[in-house]
């Protein structure tokens, strides 16, 4: 973890001190002070990275959290869709719908280095917690298909619910929960075994999960239902949560208080109080917001907005939008798609 | 065929249970905009009469409004429109707001004909005086969802469908609006 934050923070430096350097050939002795203090502040320079998938155009937008502003954009597969943060391997796995395949991305460089083809609509992504095995889910079928990080080419499918969308791995490694959007419940599946243990009905049309901070928590949202699902990973007990309209996405606060919830068809975002799931604040964001992860380096939460081709990005302690950056087509960043600075 | 099919989904309508139908994986976006020398309040006023849609649109013949609940168990709005060409579209009302004069209704493709999924159209009305903006926006998937879809439920012809619609639509709501009736 640490050695990414070193890493990044390294390049960056770097980075902007050769684009400065060229420049101070034209310029003034003055920039020289510019200068020194670029090489003197780097590492609480850089914040967290939120990888955004632009849809429409076939590309990734990274997001630096604390400059606010997009710093790389990178070309990946066609309909890019969902994002998988592998922090000690520095990489980024992007899952594209059309192109049916998986871009990875090294998060040092921020270049694509290859593309995985998995022959299916990928969206839903997600890694083990050892980064040894990435998730696919296929929209187009009832299956998951397990590659090998190592191996990319070693791929072994198994079985999921109708339309399988978010993917989650437990915190032990030992469950995959897949949240199947047209059979309206999520899968238990054994990681070592890749047989189904348990199928847990949960609202209509369940697309995006998370988990809380301690991982004993799975947060998934009802589509239709407009509703959150609250399940113990355990024993699999549930509750129920009202959101805004067409609910596609959530994020929790580090202190568990909170729930965020992207209202697809409302251009909002639901603060829902954890403690006794009232709404307390209803944040106006782009339209048809979708991908939402909160950032801990700078407490923001950031929102992909899929109709106004823009982020959002809402001061958590204020719970207001302070920043709206444009990113190309069509954004949506499902998944975590955060890398944090720490 | 389609039509044949449309005429068996409208016949079973109670019996079916209410779900939205699968689709494609990468959702397709749409915008159009209209400008029509006529009073915007007038143009909302043709909008927003959700059970009126062939006194705009020229290739409607008649919609049905009926009231039921919808699969959240929620009292809603529904319209059957039945167009001249013989497709019909059944929609849910989502809401329709006077004062930001917008309207936002859901296309339900297992009681229609139109070969386009997830359909979820919003008409705003914006402008002043004698001059009002008409735009129709939305997210749309093709009807099938499969990894290689049928050629007549892909996205073109998903694509095809709403442009079909709302091309002619806006044509003939500028023609009416500014008709003067």
């Amino acid at each position: 973890m640490l050695s990414t934050l070193h890493t990044h923070n390294r390049l960056s430096g770097m980075r902007l001190l050769f684009t400065s350097a060229i420049k101070l050939r034209k310029q003034a002795s003055a920039s020289f002070l510019w200068l020194a203090l670029l090489l003197w502040i780097p590492q609480s320079y850089a914040g967290s990275l939120a990888y955004i998938t632009n849809q429409g155009n076939d590309t990734v937008s990274v997001l630096d959290t604390q400059k606010k502003q997009v710093t790389h954009t990178i070309e990946v597969g066609k309909a890019p869709v969902g994002v998988a943060i592998a922090t000690k391997q520095q990489r980024v796995y992007i899952s594209n719908a059309n192109s049916q395949t998986v871009s990875v991305i090294d998060s040092a460089t921020q270049q694509k280095v290859y593309d995985i083809p998995v022959h299916v609509q990928a969206v839903g992504i997600a890694l083990s917690r050892d980064e040894n095995t990435l998730y696919v889910a296929d929209w187009g079928g009832e299956q998951v298909i397990a590659v090998d990080t190592a191996h990319p080419d070693k791929q072994k499918a198994f079985k999921a619910g109708k339309t399988p969308s978010g993917l989650l791995v437990s915190a032990d490694d030992k469950k995959l929960f897949i949240a199947n959007r047209d059979s309206n419940d999520v899968t238990v599946v054994d990681t070592k075994t890749l047989k189904t243990i348990a199928q847990i009905p949960v609202g209509l049309h369940p697309f995006a999960l998370t988990l809380s901070p301690d991982a004993r928590t799975l947060f998934v949202v009802n589509v239709v239902s407009n509703t959150l699902t609250v399940l113990n990973v355990d024993t699999y007990q549930s509750s129920t949560v009202k959101t805004g309209q067409h609910p596609y996405g959530l994020a929790i606060s580090p202190d568990s208080r909170w729930a965020y919830v992207s209202n697809n068809h409302a251009e909002s975002v639901s603060v829902i109080d954890l403690g006794n799931g009232k709404t307390v604040k209803t944040i106006a964001v782009g339209e048809f917001p979708e991908g939402i992860e909160y950032d801990k380096t700078t407490n923001q939460v950031v929102v992909a907005n899929w109709g106004s081709d823009t982020v959002s990005l809402i001061d958590a302690h204020t719970n207001t939008v302070t920043h709206t950056i444009a990113s190309p087509k069509l954004c949506r960043s499902f998944g975590q798609f955060i890398l944090q600075a720490k | 065929m389609k039509k044949i099919l449309g005429i068996i989904a409208v016949s079973l309508l109670p019996l079916i249970p209410l779900t939205a139908g699968a689709h494609g994986a990468a959702a397709l976006r749409f915008e159009k905009t209209v400008t029509i020398k006529a009073a915007p309040a007038k143009v909302w006023a043709l909008l927003k009469d959700f059970g009126n849609v062939q006194a705009w649109h020229a290739g409607v013949e008649s919609t049905t409004v009926e009231q039921k609940k919808d699969e959240n168990g929620d009292d809603a709005t529904y319209r059957t429109v039945k167009l001249k060409n013989g497709g019909v579209m059944y929609e849910k009302l989502r809401s329709a707001d006077d004062a930001g004069m917008r309207l936002k209704y859901e296309y339900v493709i297992e009681k229609s004909t139109l070969q386009v999924s997830n359909f979820y159209p919003s008409i705003t009305v914006t402008g002043s005086g004698n001059e009002a903006v008409v735009t129709v926006k939305g997210s749309y998937t093709r009807a099938d969802s499969s990894n290689i879809p049928k050629p007549e439920q892909n996205d073109d012809a998903a694509t095809k469908a709403v442009n079909d619609y709302f091309d002619a639509g806006l044509e003939s709501l500028k023609k009416v609006a500014e008709s003067g009736k």
